[in-house]
């Protein structure tokens, strides 16, 4: 009986001495265990993303299969157009504009939801369905509420006596409202991502901080201004990392509303890019467009980074 | 608007052609199945436009699309008075015309300064496609 089962488990010893060897060693456990994320993100952030620097050296188009090394004239070529010029522009007042609002809601929308109130679920459930929504579907729903003559939010404001029939705003039609209507948008899809970020370093606070405060008499303003944004700026700045990230990269938002209309003022570089390189042929030029802004989204993200780890509580 | 191109590198060039030469010459066939999707190119093509147009079983009313009886009269190919090319497709796809247009009508610069600029972008898209040896 012995000898038999002696026998039968013989095999199975190297394979489990093996498997707790390699279990009992962190460093190889934690190389295997990272692997297929770090094959996931070089398969498909870094391969197309060295292909895009590639491509904007060259002179290389959607028409023929040769390439040839150009150097920077890419970069020097679309410096000199007006085109870019404005999406340059376009792109810092869109990205700063929609990460202040951003922000500065996120904020209070977190405060707001540490309070505990009835249906507190249902409210957190509203502001993170933006988040959860396709992107491209949440955009067409606000391409028909801006429409020119389908606006619901016109048709409201008539019916509130607050506009007349002939004075209908045209939100995607005049430069300004444009811009802001494209913000506004892009303010409705990242205010759940800031607002979760920034709830959960609300609820990282310890409480007797609040409570020693409360206690020498401090009011709102007080325990905003100095215990809780000097608290959650670490994790604030990370939110504004990754909305500014977004902002200066995301053209779903533009692509559907304006295609960077009218004439070009909500053109930004990631629109001008996909024109350019995708619709218009010239791969290289729109290459070049698009690892544009690279070195200084970098410098940005090192510089929050550096901040945010400096500021962290320990 | 869409333009056919057979590429250089196709396996079947001659087979790619033929097809072209089929879907042209056939083209009514082609309107009628595509149910008016894609109009065509010149007007003999389909020579009884008017009369389909005018009375489409699909459509409520069937004379839905007569509005578009004349439209080979006024709609004309990208590129015209050339054809599409390159260079055509990147001033076609960046919007220079009608951004030229948007600014000219709305007043934000004056016409002969919209015209100005589109034509300064209009001269270097061709120069560069025609550096690239593709116009």
């Amino acid at each position: 009986m012995s000898d038999h089962t002696s026998a039968a488990h013989a095999p199975a010893k190297p394979r489990v001495r093996w498997l707790s060897s390699f279990i009992d060693r962190p460093r190889r456990l934690g190389v295997v265990m990272i692997a297929p994320a770090v094959i996931y993100i070089a398969l498909v952030v870094g391969v197309p993303f060295f292909l895009a620097l590639y491509y904007s050296l060259t002179d290389i188009t959607a028409g023929s299969r040769s390439l040839h090394f150009v150097g920077l004239k890419n970069f020097a070529a679309i410096i000199e157009t007006f085109k870019f010029r404005t999406a340059l522009r376009n792109t810092f007042v869109f990205a700063v504009g929609s990460q202040i609002l951003v922000i500065v809601l996120a904020t209070a929308l977190a405060l707001a939801l540490m309070k505990d109130f009835r249906g507190k679920w249902f409210v957190r459930l509203l502001i993170l369905l933006p988040w959860v929504a396709p992107m491209s579907l949440g955009s067409i729903g606000w391409l028909w509420i801006l429409d020119s003559i389908y606006s619901v939010i016109n048709w409201t404001l008539q019916a509130a006596g607050l506009i007349s029939p002939d004075n209908w705003p045209m939100y995607l039609g005049k430069p300004y409202l444009a811009m802001a209507s494209v913000i506004g948008v892009h303010v409705w899809r990242l205010l759940p991502l800031a607002t979760v970020i920034l709830l959960a370093g609300l609820t990282s606070i310890p409480k007797d901080i609040h409570d020693a405060a409360e206690v020498d008499g401090a009011g709102f303003w007080r325990h905003l201004f100095q215990i809780t944004l000097p608290l959650v700026r670490p994790i604030m700045l990370v939110a504004m990392l990754f909305g500014l990230v977004f902002a200066f990269t995301d053209m779903i938002v533009i692509f559907v509303l304006t295609r960077g209309g009218p004439y070009d003022t909500t053109q930004v570089l990631s629109t001008l890019a996909f024109f350019t390189g995708i619709q218009g042929g010239d791969l290289a030029e729109g290459a070049a467009i698009a690892v544009f802004l690279f070195p200084m989204l970098l410098a940005v993200a090192v510089v929050f980074l550096r901040i945010a780890r400096r500021t962290e509580v320990v | 608007m869409q333009c056919y191109v057979i590429w250089k590198f196709a396996e079947n060039i001659a087979g790619a052609k033929k097809f072209l030469i089929d879907y042209t010459t056939n083209f009514r066939q082609a309107f009628v199945a595509g149910e008016f999707y894609d109009f065509p190119c010149w007007p003999k093509a389909v020579p009884d436009i008017n009369k389909l147009l005018a009375n489409d079983p699909k459509a409520h009313p069937a004379d839905k699309y007569k509005v578009l009886d004349d439209s080979l009269s006024w709609a004309t190919n990208i590129g015209y008075p050339g054809y599409a090319n390159a260079a055509i497709d990147e001033i076609y796809s960046t919007w220079v015309l009608n951004v030229m247009f948007a600014k000219a009508a709305s007043g934000a610069v004056s016409p002969e300064d919209a015209l100005k600029e589109a034509d300064v972008q209009c001269k270097r898209i061709y120069a560069k496609w025609k550096e690239k040896g593709m116009v």
